[in-house]
């Protein structure tokens, strides 16, 4: 021992028969012990190998990942690149020729837009044929009797609207009858215009 | 680097006699622990610095644990009154140890405490640090009491001398 205890005489000398005594043999066989030992130290190998190929699998396995991330990460930014080079060079090859081209009429673009927008064009009011008053007054006064100033109010009266029409004047009054341009298809022609 | 199988079998030869006398203070099963610890010591994937320390350290461990593993194994058994069940008494482990010379058996005289700092001090050959460390005491704490542990023993032994002269 490499320290001292610092004993009396009296006390080493037990420490020396007991250091001497025999002891108990143990009952347990040495040699099944040592093939246990041996059996679980290979068993111990045998996980570590295996841990240490599944380990270097793995790292592989993510090389190969990231390999592939990167790949289509650059991929990726490649197409954003070159996508935005096309489209700012078409951009630029428009405003190009826009700056070559003539600069075109604003009145004319309008009216094509209006022209080919059928919207417009439906609702736009028709153009109602020329009618002189005078003539119309006077077939209208041909035994037919007005009201006060039809023509200054922009309109006919229900009464000759009933006479000169042939319409009920419950078909006259109702909102439908009031659009100018049926009331025109059914005035024009009994009026011979 | 793993214990070679001619240091496990030097050390099998050496200290396993050792190792279950001191398994001994804790558990009837101290055989066993000895194997187990000396399987443990044959897969360590790298040798221990002291593997007669590391072995003292693990049959310690292993006693322990077996009993109070022990402890509660009794429990049980008495709340279910199993009347065949072998009473064993943790503080009679070397009861035993009929083969074993006057001298150990001498050691039953001892505490616990006092048994272990003699048997780690006298058959493993570790140092006081060593077997402070083990022990989680003080090395200087560990040799007082180690003194006082061989005068109990002289004394008993004087007494015994004195009362037997055969």
């Amino acid at each position: 021992m490499s320290d001292q205890s610092g004993l009396t005489p009296e006390l080493e000398s037990l420490e020396t028969s007991l250091r001497n005594a025999a002891l108990k043999p143990v009952s347990f066989s040495k040699e099944e012990l040592m093939y246990r030992a041996g059996y679980a130290a290979a068993l111990a190998d045998r996980s570590s190998v295996a841990a240490t190929q599944f380990s270097v699998r793995a790292s592989e396995k993510m090389a190969r990942s990231w390999f592939w991330q990167v790949l289509a990460l650059t991929s990726a930014s490649a197409a954003i690149v070159l996508a935005s080079l096309l489209n700012f060079h078409s951009i630029g090859s428009m405003a190009k020729e826009n700056l070559a081209n003539k600069k075109p009429d604003p009145n004319s673009v309008v009216s094509e837009s209006i022209q080919s927008h059928s919207v417009v064009k439906a609702n736009r009011p028709l153009p109602l044929p020329s009618v002189d008053p005078v003539q119309l007054l006077e077939r209208l006064d041909r035994g037919q009797q007005l009201s006060s100033g039809p023509i200054t109010q922009g309109r006919i009266s229900y009464v000759s609207l009933e006479s000169l029409s042939g319409m009920d004047r419950s078909v006259i009054q109702s909102p439908t009858a009031h659009s100018s341009f049926e009331l025109r298809n059914r005035l024009l022609p009994e009026l011979g215009l | 680097m793993r214990i070679e199988p001619q240091e496990l079998a030097v050390l099998l030869n050496q200290h396993s006699a050792h190792l279950a006398l001191y398994a001994a203070q804790w558990t009837r099963q101290s055989e066993d622990c000895v194997q187990e610890s000396f399987v443990e010591l044959a897969t360590q994937t790298n040798r221990p610095t002291n593997p007669i320390a590391w072995l003292y350290s693990v049959v310690r461990n292993r006693a322990i644990n077996q009993s109070r593993s022990d402890q509660r194994r009794k429990q049980r058994e008495q709340q279910l009154a199993k009347p065949d069940w072998e009473a064993s008494q943790v503080d009679h482990e070397l009861q035993n140890v009929e083969q074993q010379s006057e001298l150990v058996v001498a050691l039953d005289s001892l505490s616990r405490q006092e048994r272990e700092w003699v048997i780690l001090r006298i058959w493993s050959g570790l140092t006081w640090d060593e077997i402070a460390s083990i022990t989680s005491t003080s090395s200087s704490s560990a040799q007082r009491n180690y003194a006082s542990a061989l005068k109990k023993m002289r004394t008993h032994l004087e007494s015994k001398c004195l009362t037997n002269p055969d």
